[in-house]
């Protein structure tokens, strides 16, 4: 088959060009400048105008459903969305690396560089249907990660935990290319559109496909960490940089889940039951083991790694919603909305912890937080308000993510998987409820860091904001995802 | 609009709070708005037409479009008081923390705002998830109100609150969702979450049968309802939170946060469930005389006066849930008015151990002993309201109980028979209570001022005899001319009671 | 000035005075206080007479005035007035209430003068005066009840007034809860009548009463009476409930008077009265009511034989007075009964001032022992005790006398009587002639027996006053009701009593009527009555040959009775057994509930629902080696399992 790029091409994929010439920049400049690192805020403000750039361009040109690459690349809604919340997420992901000491280095520009490009590769997993160019974007988005968790400059842990990701993530890309070949022998296609139309037949048809199909969904599963295959995510979560971390939990998840969500759109699931079946129970399990660990952490990044897990359970829950509903675009719309209100709270979150850790390798644990909310009252309480919108609380942005979430769950009548989730959010309101106690209830002196850090504070002020307020007048958001994936 | 006021002046208020600057005016200023407040919701009383069932007040807008959900808000005959009782309270309650709330004074006032907000919210909402946000909302600033200025088990007391109640309420969340699910069948295609369509539903009911639709929803309800009553067997966290919590806390709390529960089971659980609430009345009715007796005999051997008023409390909301569930006219009417009494002299009690607690530091019963020469104008204040707690005629507690009572009685004469002896229970342990802290010769910590004037127990300061007086009043004015009260609610009683089949509300 | 008017100030003026006093209760000026709570009692007295005369004028027919104020409680079809009605029987009630009570209220300002709490004291008197009127006056039962609980609820401020004393308090305490319980018991009577009749109005109740009596124990009209007769038992003083009067002597002397002698104690019979239609309609109930009744009087009386507390030997006499009462009405005859009620009034309230008269001339001694010929130190107060003791022991042509008589005659003659009854009456009768014989030798006779340093005086004008009022009352009071009997040789004297009360009296069924209700039966009467009176003036006499002519004589007797004596002595150790057998095993069992129940239950499932969870975490975080083979190990598992699971079919 003949290939021919043409200016169409191009310009659906500028978004993509753009962030990469913009990751060049800040390196670029310090390879003239004989290798001394430059203004590390030049830097910065380079790489977010890169995003803002490529973000305006997935803006325009984004949505219009056209493909790129003979039908390798598809610019649907759900790659503008995906890819605009996975921008915005990086973004702040960018500032907290900027303001973070431990990535606020001689080497800032090369983690700039990286964290664009893992950025780009973000972009080509939520747009590729083709499920090579698919797994090429995987891999450029994972392996600038391995690196950029590596790069701390303070920690062994954090070199051990790029080390455990690395491996463990090649073994999963290594299942999931695995998968795609099955895939290919039993259809002779691996583009998702082809398979839309056929996948649930072939399911039931071909054992060989569903072989490969299931492979490839576990690859996925690795990616978001799904239980079992989430034994990776609280040690990463944990060594990495803390905005590292923040950037994996938000920017990275929203786009696997994006992606994964394309593989469910091809209603395989409804070919088998047993393939349903199984999915339900990984939702189950996940939600409830990441509960149940969170329980009994006492440190904060770990606590949030596993309420991340518990909420992959969650998302899950949407995603085998959309598999098997005849009009995925409102369960779709309802997981992507989920993303986004994931990935502001957690943000939130991890921004703060990255603000007050003292040092990479002093762990934040809840005790650190007595008094919390004297030295700190704003930061208190945007903690708060993140943690109640985690647990799901209204009238924040969390309650509403989960109420659309179960609610499309409930409409297709998977009420059992709605009654496991809000079980388990009350489960969860037992460990967001303990750093309020601590900061509220508990005197003494927070033990942390105090060096100011603006750009982070104004990110977390403006997400506190954002989840209290989107989520009262979340109508119109809503039903803006709907119409552009229907 | 007024109702709208109503529920986000507080809000308003919050925020101005938040941003004031003085911190020696905070109080004065609270107070200030709690009185406009309070004088809002009388505009409204005002305004209310007392003849009509139908909901007033009306405002209806689209909130959610997707889901039919609406900002949907209005009030009847059931609702009515409840919201004038909220808004009647917060003054009191601000005037009579002045003294014991000293740390953090802006976030304590801010969070009772945001906290009425909440409650008058569950109170006027007609839409499920507007329901359901308001009814959790109120969860938080009672969170940190008990956890932050609460007492040295504040905290356990405040996570056993918080889970209890989001425990039970999930529930509802999932059956709130489920029921949406139906609407599209009587709104003809729309999903709508507005109670009006949900009223219209006709869930499939089969007795005998556990796991069918209606019953499985009514204890989706019934259940976050009962945890909040709260009703025996789920009343554990009631004493907890109330001895931890400061004195505000513990009298919005039996104040009004309980009346939320009672008030929901006429507004959502009868009409809704018509059939599964006849079919499983029975259960409830036996659970609230065993709290009516468990209550009293349990708080008969307190030696803390606060969790005597608090399981004071179970018993007393065992009342209401039995006259809410013989489901007829004495029985329903009595369990309204029984709200009301209940918020107004439990409050009453609990402000009363606030103040001696100021003074003394100390709720053992034990300790006290011969308070009634040292402090009489307290104790007199406190027998009064013994009275209306105990449903002496002529206080308001005897209106409620004596027609819940009644209506039990055309219910069930045995069932009556054993609510009867709560009366006696009743008596004994506050009695007793009474006879411990301000008769006999004097306690450890009673000290007459001029024997001692260093830490002498003074008596009701003019502050303390403000924040008692329209208590009282309202106690006698309750008790002598139910009517002028009861006369809001009647046609919404009669309605309800006439249509439990197929229940509706005209919008006025 | 109407009625309504009349009623209205009747009732409001004691309340003025309960305010006035009660806004300045601090005050210890007792003339203040002691002028304004009496003139609001007085006021209240000139309305009853008004009222009274009122009444008399109009025409029989017609003796009813009614005003309705407001509309109190009105719920679907059950609707309460705040209505008041004066006719024959109220009438008479208010007119005792406001009568006895202003000289009560006059002899307290001289016994209370020294008291600190004395404003606070008449706020109290006034107050239980307003809920007393309102007991006698409401036209419907719960009207009633709201005097019913309010007159315990002043009961239990007065008996509980010095409450620094913790027995003192305690006996309020007792008090109130032990009427709380006939109370709950009045209540559910309530419930059945009004379910039955549809109202709570007396006068419709009456109207709607069945004519042909309820013979099943389970009828309505049975159980609803028999209900509302325990809620009598405990505001009366009866078997079960009558163990709160003696601790109520707790209180001030004229309290016992006004609220334990003569008003409240005796609203059970004014309510049985009041309804007798209805309890008429339920002979069963009426048998109860009358052996409850014949026990009460013999039962109290063997206990007032060995008090040795003043008060509390009239205490004891109360109870088996309104013993007595019950008797009456339970036998049909309302008539004596309520005239019963009133000379017990007017003796018992003088012999209650009279021995608070004592107790303040003796300075607050109360025991007998320690007094004896005071006869010439208090001569005014040893007259009038006098006197009352003639007319309670039914002395010919005293007072005590004609309404004793009446009620023993009855019990022997009613067709709903027995002659059981009537020898329960003479016991009775003659246990009271002992003991209050016993009383005045003890107090009044005899050689002293007072303490060195107590010097015992004659009391004020204050308190004299009234005594004497009331002595000449408990003299000439039976003259109203004066039986066929013997006013046929008294020149043909009218018995006022049953003439006036004949329209409201229901006659017990014709059908029911026996032998003694032809001609023949004078003799029997005269005969039963000599029998009593001559058996009643021997016990009086052995009592004063035990303790005047050969005292000692007694201590003898007490030795021969040993155990039996024991027994009475300590009032057959009831108290004992209600804390040992019911009130003990409740508080016991309270704490275990709330052991059980409460703590080490429901609380244990929620800790343990917690642990459980938590148990789960601490699990799943074992897997959580850190160790990465074992990671990699997982996914393999995993791997597997879902494969094996989703390609099996």
């Amino acid at each position: 088959m003949n290939v021919t790029i043409g200016m169409s091409d191009i310009l659906l994929i500028s978004p993509m060009i753009a962030l990469f010439v913009f990751s060049l920049l800040p390196l670029a400049s310090k390879v003239l400048a004989g290798n001394k690192e430059q203004n590390t805020a030049a830097t910065l403000i380079v790489a977010l105008i890169g995003l803002v750039i490529s973000g305006g361009l997935l803006v325009v040109f984004g949505g219009s459903d056209k493909t790129a690459f003979n039908g390798q690349l598809l610019f649907d809604g759900l790659t503008q969305w995906a890819g605009i919340i996975a921008l915005i997420a990086a973004g702040a992901g960018l500032i907290l690396m900027y303001e973070n000491q431990s990535t606020n280095q001689s080497q800032f520009s090369e983690i700039m560089f990286l964290a664009m490009n893992s950025i780009l590769g973000m972009l080509i997993l939520v747009s590729s249907v083709h499920l090579l160019t698919l797994f090429i974007g995987l891999e450029l988005m994972s392996l600038s990660l391995y690196l950029m968790i590596a790069m701390s400059n303070e920690q062994k842990i954090s070199k051990e935990a790029a080390i455990k990701y690395f491996i463990l993530g090649s073994f999963a890309s290594a299942l999931f290319l695995f998968g795609v070949s099955y895939i290919f022998g039993s259809t002779n296609t691996v583009d998702i559109t082809d398979l839309m139309s056929n996948a649930a037949t072939l399911v039931k048809t071909s054992k060989m496909f569903l072989f490969g199909l299931t492979f490839v969904i576990l690859g996925f599963c690795f990616k978001v960490s799904i239980v079992p295959f989430h034994a990776w995510t609280p040690d990463v979560y944990q060594g990495a940089p803390t905005a590292v971390t923040s950037f994996m939990a938000t920017a990275v998840k929203t786009v696997s889940f994006a992606a994964f969500l394309r593989i469910f759109a091809t209603q395989a699931l409804n070919g088998s039951q047993n393939l349903f079946d199984v999915l339900q129970w990984l939702a189950v399990i996940t939600m409830t083991v990441g509960n149940l660990a969170a329980l009994v952490q006492t440190n904060f990044k770990r606590t949030l790694a596993y309420s991340s897990i518990s909420h992959s359970g969650y998302i899950l829950v949407g995603l085998i919603t959309a598999g098997i509903s005849q009009n995925s675009a409102y369960s779709a719309s309802s997981v992507l909305f989920y993303l986004l209100t994931y990935s502001v709270m957690t943000m939130g979150a991890f921004a703060i912890a990255s603000m007050i850790e003292k040092s990479e390798n002093h762990f934040l644990s809840n005790e650190d937080f007595a008094g919390f909310a004297k030295n700190r009252p704003v930061l208190a309480l945007c903690l708060s308000v993140f943690l109640l919108s985690l647990a799901g609380l209204p009238p924040t942005l969390g309650f509403f993510g989960k109420f659309y979430l179960f609610s499309a769950a409930v409409s297709e009548g998977l009420v059992w998987l709605a009654l496991w989730g809000v079980i388990n959010s009350v489960i969860s309101v037992y460990y967001y409820l303990r750093p309020i106690v601590m900061m509220y209830m508990r005197d003494g002196e927070a033990n942390i860091a105090d060096h100011p850090q603006q750009a982070t504070t104004v990110t977390v002020v403006i997400s506190a904001i954002f989840i209290l307020i989107v989520g009262l007048f979340s109508s119109p958001l809503f039903t803006l995802f709907e119409n552009s994936l229907g | 609009m007024i109702l709208s006021t109503l529920i986000f002046l507080p809000i308003i208020f919050a925020l101005i709070l938040a941003a004031w600057p003085q911190k020696s005016t905070i109080r004065h200023l609270a107070l200030g708005f709690s009185i406009i407040q309070f004088l809002v919701s009388l505009v409204m009383l005002n305004g209310f037409d007392s003849n009509s069932s139908a909901l007033q007040f009306v405002e209806n807008y689209v909130w959610i479009e997707r889901f039919g959900i609406g900002y949907f808000v209005g009030i009847d005959g059931i609702s009515v008081m409840l919201v004038v009782l909220t808004t009647f309270l917060m003054p009191i309650m601000i005037l009579g923390s002045w003294k014991s709330i000293e740390d953090r004074v802006k976030g304590f006032h801010i969070a009772l705002f945001i906290l009425q907000t909440a409650m008058i919210g569950s109170f006027l909402a007609l839409d499920a998830v507007l329901f359901y946000v308001f009814w959790e909302l109120s969860l938080v600033p009672m969170y940190f109100i008990v956890g932050i200025w609460g007492g040295a088990r504040r905290i356990y007391a405040t996570v056993k609150f918080f889970i209890y109640t989001m425990a039970g309420s999930v529930l509802m969340l999932l059956a709130i969702i489920f029921m949406m699910r139906l609407t599209p069948e009587v709104t003809g295609g729309n999903i709508s979450a507005s109670l009006l369509d949900f009223y219209k539903l006709k869930i499939p009911f089969v007795a005998g049968e556990f796991f069918t639709a209606q019953t499985l929803l009514f204890f989706a309800f019934a259940v976050a309802f009962a945890i909040k009553v709260p009703l025996f067997p789920l009343h554990t966290w009631l004493p907890d939170a109330h001895v931890e919590a400061p004195t505000p806390g513990s009298v919005v709390l039996a104040g009004v946060m309980l009346k939320m529960g009672t008030y929901c089971y006429l507004r959502w659980v009868l009409p809704l469930f018509p059939e599964a609430s006849e079919h499983f009345a029975w259960l409830f009715v036996v659970l609230g005389v065993v709290g009516i007796v468990y209550g009293a005999l349990v708080a008969m051997i307190q030696p803390d006066v606060k969790k005597l008023v608090a399981y004071s409390s179970v018993s007393h909301m065992g009342y209401v849930i039995v006259g809410i569930f013989v489901m007829n006219s004495f029985g329903v009417n009595g369990a309204l008015y029984q709200m009301l009494n209940h918020g107004i002299s439990t409050g009453a009690l609990f402000l009363l151990i606030g103040m001696i607690y100021e003074r003394t530091h100390t709720r053992e019963i034990a300790k006290y002993g011969g308070l009634a020469s040292a402090m009489p104008n307290y104790t007199i204040a406190f027998i009064i309201v013994t009275m209306s707690s105990i449903a002496v005629p002529l206080t308001n507690g005897f209106i409620g109980e004596f027609l819940i009572l009644m209506g039990t009685f055309k219910y069930n004469p045995w069932v009556a028979a054993v609510a009867v002896t709560g009366v006696v229970f009743g008596a004994a342990y506050m009695l007793w209570m009474v006879k411990k802290v301000f008769f006999g010769p004097k306690g450890e910590v009673v000290t007459e001022s001029e024997k001692d004037s260093h830490h002498a127990l003074h008596d009701l300061s003019v502050r303390e005899f403000v924040v008692l007086a329209p208590l009282v009043v309202m106690i006698f004015w309750m008790g002598v001319f139910p009517n002028h009260f009861m006369d809001f609610s009647k046609k919404s009683i009669d309605h309800l009671l006439a249509n439990k089949q197929n229940y509706s509300l005209e919008v006025k | 000035m109407n009625h309504q008017t009349l009623i209205a100030i009747l009732l409001l003026s004691p309340l003025i005075g309960f305010l006035i006093n009660g806004l300045r209760y601090k005050s210890t000026n007792y003339v203040i206080a002691g002028t304004v709570a009496t003139l609001a009692v007085a006021t209240s007295f000139v309305c009853a007479i008004m009222l009274f005369l009122g009444l008399v004028d109009a025409p029989v027919e017609s003796r009813r005035l009614t005003a309705d104020f407001f509309n109190w409680i009105a719920v679907d079809n059950f609707k309460i007035n705040a209505g008041f009605v004066v006719d024959q029987i109220s009438a008479i009630m208010i007119l005792i209430i406001t009568g006895v009570g202003s000289l009560i209220h006059l002899f307290s300002i001289g016994y209370m003068h020294h008291d600190k709490g004395v404003t606070k004291y008449f706020a109290y008197l006034n107050l239980f005066v307003f809920n007393m009127l309102i007991l006698v006056l409401g036209d419907s039962l719960l009207t009633m009840f709201v005097g019913w609980e309010g007159v315990g609820l002043c009961s239990y401020l007065l008996i509980g007034f010095w409450f620094s004393d913790s027995a003192k308090a305690a006996a309020g305490m007792k008090a109130f809860i032990t009427n709380r319980i006939g109370d709950g018991a009045f209540l559910l009577g309530m419930f059945i009548l009004f379910m039955t009749f549809g109202t709570l109005n007396m006068y419709e109740l009456n109207a709607l009463a069945p004519t042909t009596v309820e013979a099943s124990w389970l009828g309505a009209v049975t159980l609803g009476t028999l209900l509302l007769f325990v809620g009598a038992t405990g505001k009366s003083a009866q078997i079960p409930l009558y163990v709160w009067l003696p601790d109520a002597m707790a209180g001030p002397t004229p309290v016992s008077a006004l609220i334990h002698a003569a008003t409240m104690v005796t609203a059970g019979v004014y309510m049985i009265i009041r309804l007798n239609p209805l309890f008429i309609a339920a002979p069963n109930t009426m048998m109860v009511i009358a052996t409850i009744g014949a026990a009460t009087a013999v039962l109290a009386a063997t206990i007032g034989l060995t008090q040795y507390d003043i008060k509390k030997v009239l205490a004891y006499s109360t109870v088996s007075q309104l013993g007595y009462m019950f008797l009456a009405v339970g036998v049909g005859a309302f008539g004596a009964g309520m005239m019963h009620l009133m000379t017990h009034a007017f003796f018992k309230a003088l012999m209650f001032l009279g021995s608070g008269s004592v107790i303040h001339g003796m300075h607050e001694e109360q025991d007998i022992r320690k007094m004896g010929g005071l006869k010439k130190y208090m001569p005014i107060t040893h007259a009038t005790f006098f006197m009352g003791w003639l007319a309670i022991i039914g002395f010919p042509l005293f007072s005590g006398f004609f309404s004793k008589d009446e009620i023993l005659w009855k019990a022997f003659s009613s067709p709903r009587g027995h002659e059981l009854f009537w020898v329960a009456g003479v016991i009775g009768a003659v246990l009271t002639a002992f003991y209050m014989t016993r009383l005045m030798a003890l107090t009044f006779w005899g050689q002293s027996r007072v303490d060195k340093n107590v010097h015992p005086h004659e009391s004020t004008a204050l308190m004299t006053v009234p005594l004497i009022i009331l002595a000449i009352l408990s003299v000439v009071g039976g003259f109203v009701g004066v039986p066929h009997v013997i006013g046929q040789y008294l020149g043909h004297i009218p018995n006022f009593w049953e003439h006036w009360l004949e329209p409201v009296i229901k006659a017990i069924p014709a059908n029911e009527m026996t032998a003694f209700h032809s001609e023949n039966h004078e003799a029997l009467e005269w005969s039963l009555m000599g029998t009593s009176v001559s058996l009643a003036m021997i016990s009086a006499l052995t009592a004063y040959m035990f303790y005047i002519v050969k005292p000692g004589a007694s201590e003898k007797f007490k030795k021969l009775l040993g155990p039996i004596y024991n027994l009475v002595n300590n009032k057959y150790f009831v108290d004992e057994m209600y804390f040992a057998g019911i009130i003990n095993p409740i508080i016991r069992q309270s704490k275990n509930l709330w052991q059980y129940v409460d703590v080490n239950f429901i609380d244990k499932m929620t800790y343990w629902t917690s642990d459980v969870v938590n148990g789960g975490g601490k699990v799943v975080r074992s897997f959580q080696t850190g160790n990465m083979q074992q990671y990699a190990m997982y996914i393999g598992v995993g791997l597997v399992i879902v494969l094996s699971f989703v390609l099996m079919r």
